[in-house]
């Protein structure tokens, strides 16, 4: 074996180290990304009625892709979470939840909102006041 | 009934007043019923009103107005409070003249009861085009006595019907406002949210898909 054939020999060896050494800090990366990202996003959407189902937001890298996963809806008020309706009960971590799974979730939130808000309302008295309203409107036909 | 709500309210200790603020202003309706703004009424009937209004005065406005507060997240300062106590005074003052005017025949009473009237309400439909939802249970008690007030005197005493009929658009405006801004306040306090992340999963768009795999 020359010189040049064992240059040769030593540059390939530092070349494959280089790139299983990027593959491994990529993998590294990769996997911090994914448990920062892995933490819940609630409400980050504007518009909770949209990218309603897993999929697909680019590859992470070779043989894996990020999937978006929607773990349900919730209730919530002034920030607080008043109840939580599931939309994946049962599946895999990577299996999708389905459309009619996400809409009778998303469903049930929005009836617990409406019925939170009734509620409120009564407790704090509304409807009577507008009974008063009514009623003080009503004189001024007398 | 949403269980979560109603888990806060106890928390807070607040529970006991979902009765109490739903029963408010059952005497309030009442009274309508039975006034005439335009016409002589019934003194008796008048008198009879002031008898269930005694209750509804009783209550305990403050706490209401303090529920109103948290639910709705208003801040009120110390000197809209202080000017409100002073207002619902004046209106209580114009409740026991109207009940000796009304027992007694007597004119001072009823002019005293149509002033001090006049005072009580006039603070809350002063409050200006966004009064705070705080001042509903005041405003309630305050406009019905001066409805009957309005409803107790004599026609010779009484302004005209364009007079009455402006002040009772205003102070309906008035309580209209306050409870537009409830509701306003209470819908924008509760939300629905989605509850999602991301997640690294296997590809199926590989020659040797792995089980569970997801197809981008």
């Amino acid at each position: 074996m020359n010189n040049t054939h064992m240059l040769e020999n030593l540059a390939r060896s530092l070349a494959i180290h280089h790139i299983r050494r990027r593959a491994l800090l990529t993998a590294a990366f990769a996997s911090f990304g994914a448990a920062v990202l892995g933490r819940s996003q609630i409400g980050a959407s504007p518009s909770p009625t949209r990218q309603l189902s897993a999929r697909a937001s680019g590859a992470a890298f070779a043989g894996q892709i990020r999937v978006l996963v929607v773990e349900g809806f919730e209730h919530r008020q002034d920030g607080v979470s008043l109840e939580f309706f599931a939309a994946r009960r049962g599946l895999a971590p990577c299996e999708p939840s389905t459309q009619t799974m996400i809409d009778r979730a998303k469903s049930q939130a929005v009836q617990a909102e409406t019925q939170g808000v009734a509620d409120e309302l009564a407790t704090l008295g509304v409807p009577e006041f507008e009974q008063v309203l009514e009623a003080w409107q009503a004189l001024l036909k007398t | 009934m949403a269980e979560g709500f109603f888990e806060r309210l106890n928390e807070s200790e607040l529970g006991q007043l979902a009765e109490f603020g739903s029963k408010l202003g059952g005497t309030y309706t009442f009274v309508a019923g039975i006034v005439s703004l335009f016409e002589e009424s019934d003194t008796d009937k008048i008198l009879g009103a002031i008898e269930q209004l005694r209750e509804e005065m009783q209550r305990n406005f403050q706490q209401l107005g303090d529920l109103i507060i948290q639910q709705t997240q208003i801040i009120v300062d110390v000197d809209n409070r202080n000017a409100m106590a002073s207002a619902l005074a004046s209106s209580e003052t114009a409740y026991f003249q109207l009940q000796r005017y009304l027992e007694t025949n007597a004119m001072d009473a009823l002019e005293a009861a149509e002033n001090e009237s006049l005072r009580g309400v006039g603070f809350f439909t002063n409050l200006g085009g966004s009064p705070d939802p705080y001042f509903v249970p005041g405003l309630l008690k305050a406009g019905t006595i001066r409805l009957l007030v309005i409803a107790a005197e004599p026609l010779s005493f009484r302004s005209d019907a364009e007079t009455i009929t402006a002040q009772i658009n205003k102070i309906s405006a008035t309580l209209r406002a306050m409870i537009d801004s409830i509701q306003q306040r209470v819908e924008a306090a509760h939300t629905v949210d989605r509850v999602s992340h991301e997640r690294l999963c296997p590809d199926c768009n590989t020659p040797h898909p792995p089980a569970g795999c997801v197809r981008p």
